[in-house]
């Protein structure tokens, strides 16, 4: 269970909903604490000038009529009565009892606090306990006035208007500060898109370094790291690229002094040898490159790409069929996207005997489908076989002369044409590999490769 | 127009050629290969060299290496086209296709990337020598676009443009026997003059009948009227219907 919520600003906004929260029950409680105090005192006093003056009335009347004008001064909250007794046969140690005697002894200095007293009872009335206050006035004739109060410390009615008003003032803060802190975290986000797209692409544009501080500075954290990676990428991209070009001019002296070797019996394996060492620079050239292509989109017939591919195999006496076909045709870059679908089509004769080749055009891609009838490859290393150099197959003369860039080359083109290569083993055997393409309109071809 | 088959190198004067290289080995190879071959050769290892030589001595064709310390083979190459027709074989070992098109555009006749088998080095100097003696001479090499019922050709770039603008991806063998059908239009071409024009351009050890090629053409350049545009001629052969026109 998740106790704290995921986002910056959810988090934001529960940690400033605990405090808001906290502090709005306290400042509630002080509030309500001395408005109550406050209120207690003004209704003690009040009570005990009309207790004073009640008394004072009373006993101003004649003893028979006493009784009647106690009754008659008695009210919603004050009961008055007249009477030889006192009511309170004990004094009360309630704090509001004493707290009223007080009062009553300093309002009127002349009432001697042995002729007061003042007791606590408790009613019970339908269901809930009301405690009342009795106070018995001893009058200079040694008879007692006794009132009974209800309960001086009446709720009063604010209280819900003061709750209402600090709710309303949390819920104001609270959509304050979710647009703040969501537009602090704007840079975070940005920080955060980036790391994503450095995944796929290294020659990203930099961040906007904006935002609050610890933003600004991690976006130019994140800068620095990037071009960093993007230098190192590109001096490795730089030594393997010449190296690869360098090699060529000794190979190209080495197909000189073959020549020169005429009748030779090991010519045809130095020949065959040679072949494979620039087939081997190729596809690292292929592979390099495609990390840094400047070919320009056209208007392409798949089909006839395909063809072209098939054939070309096809003469150089490999197994491979054009299978069927359906007609499509996209904006692409045609070379990158030829070597793609050979390097696909010599993987199925290379590792699986024959290749069958198929254009599908569906509604939102065109597929380019190589089969072939060798054992496929294991589920669990289907994602390996797309990693540069990794090769599934033992040695190199088991995997029939590849490098292991077959299908790295393959899958970036793809996904340079916004598609990708699935491969997956079929029922009845073989591998297929499925070079998707996009149908995206021509300006929304991503101009800048990706590494794969 | 058409020259027989068995015109000989030898008839004339063996040609002239000028190895621009950096690499001395390389330089030494090449140069000593194409004279084992029949042919006159002289190496000069950079743009000052070549200018010199050039000065002293009247050469038929230019094998010219795109990488020279210095002046580079691209600019060395338009320099020369400024001043001359002479016949360029471009040599580099980018094998870039954009360098290609740089190349060609740039004026140079025809283009090969390192490391190259020394036999398709010879053809294609053959064919570029041929080229140039057989057929008016070529104005303006920049870009060069033929045009034929809709279709476009473009001679640098070797790309076959449909009606509808898509470009139509030809192997090396159906490229050079469309280049034989539509620099000899409208007439029957024998299987063996298809084979001779196309010989030399191919690539060295390609051997494919003029049959499968030309039937692979037609699928790739069905028109939408089902008219097709290469016809098959009886006792033999075949005829490249359209007219065909420079763009």
């Amino acid at each position: 269970m998740k106790l704290l919520p995921d986002t910056l600003t959810g988090r934001t906004i529960a940690i400033l909903l605990v405090g808001l929260g906290l502090f709005h029950a306290m400042s509630l409680w002080l509030y309500n604490a001395g408005f109550h105090t406050e209120i207690g005192y003004a209704n003690e006093r009040q009570l005990a000038e009309r207790l004073v003056g009640m008394g004072q009335v009373i006993q101003a009347q004649p003893t028979s009529a006493r009784e009647e004008i106690a009754h008659s001064l008695s009210g919603r909250t004050i009961e008055a009565h007249w009477g030889m007794a006192s009511l309170v046969a004990v004094p009360s140690t309630d704090p509001a009892a004493i707290s009223l005697k007080a009062h009553l002894t300093e309002l009127t200095p002349e009432l001697p606090a042995a002729r007061l007293r003042i007791g606590v009872t408790h009613e019970g009335k339908a269901g809930a306990t009301r405690h009342a206050i009795v106070v018995s006035l001893q009058l200079p004739d040694e008879s007692w006035a006794n009132f009974s109060i209800a309960d001086l410390h009446n709720p009063t009615a604010t209280w819900y208007g003061t709750l209402l008003a600090t709710t309303a003032m949390a819920v104001g803060i609270v959509v304050v500060s979710v647009i703040l802190v969501r537009t602090a975290a704007a840079p975070l986000r940005a920080v955060t898109q980036a790391a994503r797209r450095l995944g796929s692409d290294v020659v990203g544009s930099p961040i906007d370094e904006r935002g609050p501080r610890e933003a600004r500075e991690a976006a130019a954290a994140f800068n620095d790291m990037q071009r960093r990676i993007t230098r190192l990428v590109e001096s490795r991209m730089r030594t393997l690229a010449a190296v690869s070009h360098d090699l060529k001019t000794p190979l190209t002296r080495l197909r000189f002094r073959l020549e020169a070797l005429d009748g030779h019996k090991t010519r045809e394996s130095i020949a065959a040898d040679l072949s494979e060492m620039e087939a081997m620079i190729d596809s690292t050239l292929a592979f390099l490159r495609s990390e840094a292509e400047t070919e320009v989109v056209r208007m392409t017939d798949i089909v006839s790409l395909c063809a072209t591919v098939c054939d070309d195999l096809f003469d150089q006496g490999y197994d491979v069929e054009l299978a069927r076909t359906e007609p499509a045709e996209l904006p692409v870059r045609r070379l990158m996207l030829k070597r793609a679908i050979g390097n696909l089509v010599m993987n199925g004769v290379r590792y699986g005997k024959r290749a069958r080749v198929a254009v599908e055009n569906r509604p939102s891609q065109v597929a380019v489908i190589i089969d072939d009838e060798g054992p496929g490859i294991p589920p669990e290393l289907m994602e390996d076989a797309f990693e540069p150099f990794k090769q599934l197959v033992g040695s190199r003369t088991e995997r029939g002369g590849g490098v292991g860039l077959g299908l790295t080359v393959a899958r970036a083109a793809a996904r340079a044409h916004a598609g990708d290569v699935l491969l997956r083993n079929l029922p009845q055997g073989g591998l297929r590999a499925e070079l998707l393409l996009s149908k995206l309109p021509l300006e929304r071809i991503p101009q800048r490769l990706k590494i794969g | 127009m058409t020259i027989p088959k068995t015109e000989a190198m030898h008839a004339e004067p063996a040609p002239q050629i000028l190895v621009v290289d950096d690499d001395a080995q390389t330089r030494q190879l090449i140069v000593r290969y194409l004279m084992e071959n029949g042919l006159k050769a002289i190496g000069a290892r950079d743009a000052t060299e070549t200018w010199e030589a050039l000065a002293s001595v009247d050469f038929d064709l230019i094998v010219l290496d795109i990488m020279l310390p210095g002046v580079s083979g691209l600019d060395l190459c338009r320099e020369i086209r400024q001043q001359s027709r002479l016949p360029i074989v471009m040599l580099t070992a980018k094998g870039d296709e954009t360098d290609r098109i740089i190349g060609l555009e740039l004026g140079a006749d025809d283009y090969l990337a390192k490391p190259f088998n020394p036999r398709e080095l010879l053809a294609r100097i053959k064919a570029v020598l041929r080229r140039c003696r057989d057929s008016s001479p070529r104005t303006g090499i920049i870009t060069q676009r033929l045009g034929f019922d809709g279709w476009a050709l473009d001679l640098t770039r070797r790309e076959l443009i449909s009606p509808s603008g898509v470009v139509v991806e030809l192997t090396s063998g159906e490229y050079d026997l469309l280049v034989a059908f539509v620099e000899h239009p409208q007439r029957p071409l024998s299987r063996e003059r298809l084979l001779d024009l196309t010989r030399n351009r191919v690539s060295v050890g390609f051997d494919r009948s003029i049959d499968v090629q030309v039937s692979r053409l037609r699928r790739k350049m069905e028109g939408s009227d089902g008219q097709p545009v290469i016809k098959t001629v009886r006792g033999g052969g075949y005829m490249f219907v359209p007219a065909v026109r420079k763009l």
